[in-house]
């Protein structure tokens, strides 16, 4: 299914609706709601994500790093679009063979039917719930499968690395950061 | 303190190719490259350093894994065996893996040297052979047991291994000036860790070296059955090379000094002669297993010496030749690396993570490569003509790795931790010693269920005195090609059992030296 949606409408969307309860929260509604107005995020800076994955990406992103504990966290726009750009980076900086997997791996989630091949449940993201994103990364997590596993181990580090990589998230899990060596 | 680097070209800065001549070229500036470069320098060599990642200095290092990761190291840090079953740091920067090591210094045990002496008849390589070269490398590099007192990640191991009645040993560290911050992984900010990049690299270049940074070694030119010089492209800020800038470099000798990995995929990218098939094969990486502890108190695994505790009482458990054994050490946990390895996502990974100041890392570097059943892996090339490393992780290897998780969760539980987690995706949040034995018994030994890393790479280019099993000779002369020599860690016929930077640093100096005073009788 394509997607034509544009990132500024999608974040106008993600924003304007309220929180639900935990099973009912649409993978759409995961972010704090602040305003927007200000946000600057130029689809040209993404050198490697394109429109379809940058959505992809968006809605896994909170799922790997919060899930079920989004019923009481929300993460910040800025939070989530830094982890986008730090994933675009990464993938760059990856050798043109590893680029070539994850640009199929993509591919595979953008679409539709692949979503369907690979956890048999919705086919578009917005349908998805929260809880249908943690069951299928579980799925494909213990998949017999080799390469479903390796492609969630692939997936994992690249997104949680790219969120724990900034100072932002370190409040949550009490680390100082690096020691200022200018005192 | 501000270190200089005169004669350095980033190579990435050019708009047209270039030709250099030198007597000899060293493609890679590591462990090995940045040792002979200062020797060779010294002893009258017009010298040329080519290095594929960037020329970064302490001002540089912001102690941020999200820049180090992205400069310093091989794909971002997220190098992979060809089945991605094991992830391997290693690094890519002016001095390579010594830029970003964690310090840790030892000298080849006495058993491996034995060994490839009697198995791969390398001449002179026994601990007497060794010594002097061990003892000149320490003297140069400001080696010594860590004074400081341990941080509390490696005081938990001492502890925990007293209590099983291992005994646990203080590390030598190349440092000078530490002040126990605990960044080494991210590039020392301070210039104390004694790299290539702070050591050699800069008298050699202050000699009248040459250094090219950004500048990737394609291929080793030859001419009949001689080398005669290297042809190499720049790269981009992305590692990706630039093929409308070629460097050439004519040179006497050629010198390659990339690492295990990239040396021999530079060596098949080359096509050079390889009768016996030896070339990229018995690539080592001492599969590295994890066990994390939750404490009752803040360990803080982010600060201080990363590594300055270590127990070998278990690395020949079965003998040399017998089950493989492994070295208990600690690993620093910074959030970027700590967040990737636990391998969950949602509630599951983020509880875990509101852990992340009171966890102890305890790693299990396996010795590989001392039995039939341990041949390493094969670097090879893909379609970009970039290496891959496909290592199969055996039964043999599967046995220790099971031993080593069981041996840290009892040594963690008993240094005082509430809970224990060993690196499985399968495992759980063990609460207790009886529990944790019986389930990690039932753990599938099977790849990309558990967990594998690994921070050393060996050999690939096996040296030795038999024709058909290695690739170069006793002086790392390559046996097909004259005037070129192979001087890094992927020399070594199996895995060290120790962190190797010391051992690479001595013998490389020692073949460096060989390498002068046979010129000399010319």
């Amino acid at each position: 299914m394509k997607t034509n949606i544009n990132r500024r409408d999608l974040l106008k969307w993600i924003t304007g609706i309220g929180v639900t309860s935990l099973l009912g929260v649409s993978t759409f509604q995961i972010l704090q709601d602040n305003s927007i107005s200000d946000l600057e995020w130029n689809h040209e800076d993404f050198k490697f994500l394109n429109d379809e994955d940058q959505i992809t990406l968006l809605v896994l992103i909170p799922a790997f790093i919060y899930g079920e504990t989004l019923n009481t966290t929300r993460i910040k726009e800025k939070q989530l679009i830094n982890v986008l750009f730090n994933i675009d980076f990464a993938i760059l900086i990856l050798p043109e063979r590893t680029q070539d997997e994850l640009r199929q791996l993509l591919n595979i989630l953008n679409n539709g039917v692949g979503r369907w091949l690979l956890a048999g449940v919705w086919k578009s993201w917005s349908a998805a719930s929260v809880q249908d994103l943690i069951e299928f990364l579980q799925l494909w997590r213990n998949s017999l499968i080799e390469i479903l596993q390796s492609a969630y181990q692939g997936l994992h580090q690249i997104i949680i690395g790219s969120f724990y990589a900034e100072p932002d998230s370190w409040k949550t899990i009490h680390y100082p950061g690096p020691p200022d060596l200018s005192l | 303190m501000n270190i200089q680097y005169p004669n350095h070209i980033n190579v990435a800065q050019l708009d047209s190719s270039r030709a250099f001549d030198c007597d000899v070229v060293i493609c890679g500036t590591g462990a090995g490259g940045g040792v002979a470069a200062e020797i060779l320098t010294q002893a009258g060599y017009k010298v040329i350093m080519l290095e594929e990642g960037p020329l970064k200095r302490s001002s540089d290092f912001d102690m941020q894994e999200k820049t180090a990761y992205a400069t310093l190291y091989q794909e971002a840090a997220g190098r992979k065996t060809k089945d991605k079953a094991i992830n391997i740091l290693q690094g890519r920067a002016v001095g390579g893996s010594t830029t970003v090591n964690w310090t840790s210094s030892f000298r080849t045990p006495q058993k491996t040297l034995e060994y490839w002496s009697d198995n791969f008849h390398i001449k002179d390589i026994l601990y007497e052979n060794m010594e002097p070269w061990f003892i000149r490398m320490e003297q140069r590099l400001n080696i010594s047991p860590w004074a400081s007192p341990a941080n509390e990640n490696n005081t938990i191991l001492a502890r925990g291994a007293k209590a099983l009645s291992l005994t646990p040993k203080v590390i030598p560290r190349n440092v000078n000036g530490c002040i126990n911050l605990g960044y080494c992984g991210t590039g020392c900010p301070i210039n104390a860790k004694q790299s290539m990049l702070v050591s050699t690299i800069p008298t050699a270049l202050e000699s009248g070296a040459t250094l090219l940074s950004c500048c990737r070694a394609q291929k080793i030119l030859t001419e009949k059955d001689k080398a005669i010089g290297v042809k190499a492209f720049a790269i981009n800020k992305y590692g990706k090379l630039k093929k409308d800038i070629v460097i050439t470099v004519h040179a006497a000798k050629v010198i390659v000094a990339g690492g295990a990995i990239n040396s021999p995929a530079l060596l098949l990218r080359s096509k050079l002669p390889d009768p016996y098939r030896t070339l990229g094969k018995r690539t080592f990486l001492h599969p590295v297993s994890l066990v994390t502890g939750i404490m009752p108190k803040p360990v803080n695994a982010f600060s201080g010496a990363p590594q300055s505790v270590y127990v070998d009482d278990l690395l020949w458990r079965d003998g040399v030749t017998g089950k493989v054994g492994y070295k208990l050490e600690t690993a620093p946990m910074h959030p970027l690396l700590a967040s990737t390895v636990f391998l969950n996502h949602g509630s599951h990974h983020y509880d875990i993570m509101q852990k992340f100041p009171y966890m102890q890392a305890s790693l299990a570097l396996l010795r590989d490569g001392f039995n039939d059943d341990s041949v390493g892996g094969e670097v090879t090339l893909d379609k970009y003509d970039y290496p891959v490393l496909d290592y199969p992780i055996t039964d043999y290897i599967w046995e220790g790795i099971q031993h080593s998780w069981l041996t840290m969760t009892e040594l963690l539980f008993a240094a005082g931790a509430k809970h224990v987690i060993p690196l499985h995706l399968d495992s759980s949040i063990y609460s207790s010693w009886d529990k944790a034995r019986q389930a990690i018994k039932k753990l599938p030994l099977k790849k990309l269920r558990a967990q594998v890393a690994s921070a050393h790479v060996m050999g690939g280019c096996t040296m030795g005195g038999d024709i058909n099993n290695s690739v170069v000779d006793s002086h790392g002369r390559y046996h097909h090609v004259k005037n070129l020599f192979v001087f890094d860690g992927s020399l070594f016929p199996t895995s060290i059992g120790a962190n190797p930077q010391l051992s690479i640093y001595a013998l490389i100096a020692k073949l460096t030296n060989n390498l002068i005073q046979s010129d000399s009788l010319k």
